[in-house]
């Protein structure tokens, strides 16, 4: 499938690499399918661009790699949409870029939760949890620390 | 919009398994209760509210290689730590 993006230009997506959200995200309701974008000037970033549309794209990023402790309890409503049987799901988190990138957050009481298998998403909310939806990345006390070579604890 | 005006201990029925009660009033404040089936999804409408801007803000996405420099830089730092 050939898919004009704002960001990308021109993209050719193969069927079995879209991921379908049937509610959509909040706020973009119509945006029912997406496909992850790999590259290399966002990593550990991922794109996620909506391939209904073309101006919608999202940075996602795995929340355990900075938020080793992050735990999604999915109700059993939720695995049966995402048709997950007995397999666990993969999950994402949005990521918001201000104008400084330093106070870059990431939306922890809303994560995306997908079927690999099936290639189905959902976005949650983690209503009850004491999670935000917006967790700074940067800690302020790594700022100085990423200024001057990090000594060995 | 439907209004309707309800005492304490009263409630309303949306259609035919949720049921809504206001449990008590003091001030401004409702206390309301809510029954309904698993499969329904019941937040505060702030949350809500508060995920979908966010969800907006994310979509306005302003120098995203300076942020993964940032966080190749964390992840690096907390490996040689490790």
């Amino acid at each position: 499938m050939l898919f004009e993006s704002t960001r990308f230009g021109q993209l050719d997506i193969a069927d079995d690499k879209v991921i379908h959200f049937p509610a959509g995200l909040f706020g973009f309701e119509l945006s029912r399918a997406f496909v992850i974008i790999d590259a290399d000037d966002v990593a550990p970033m991922r794109w996620m661009q909506s391939v209904t549309q073309p101006e919608v794209a999202f940075l996602i990023v795995e929340p355990l790699l900075f938020f080793p402790d992050y735990r999604v309890r999915l109700a059993e409503e939720d695995r049966v949409a995402l048709q997950l049987g007995d397999a666990e799901p993969v999950c994402a988190c949005l990521v918001s870029i201000p104008a400084d990138p330093q106070m870059m957050t990431v939306n922890l009481m809303g994560p995306l939760v997908f079927s690999v298998e099936h290639r189905i998403g959902k976005q949650l909310v983690l209503h009850d949890s004491h999670y935000s939806v917006r967790q700074r990345l940067i800690p302020d006390e790594a700022l100085g620390g990423l200024a001057q070579p990090v000594s060995a604890v | 919009m439907l209004v309707l005006t309800r005492k304490a201990n009263q409630s309303v029925i949306i259609g035919d398994d949720i049921e809504v009660i206001v449990l008590e009033t003091k001030g401004d404040t409702a206390k309301i209760g809510i029954i309904a089936p698993k499969r329904v999804k019941v937040y505060r409408q702030e949350v809500y509210a508060a995920i979908k801007a966010e969800n907006q803000r994310a979509a306005e996405l302003t120098a995203p290689e300076t942020a993964s420099t940032l966080l190749k830089k964390i992840l690096h730092a907390r490996g040689q730590d490790g």
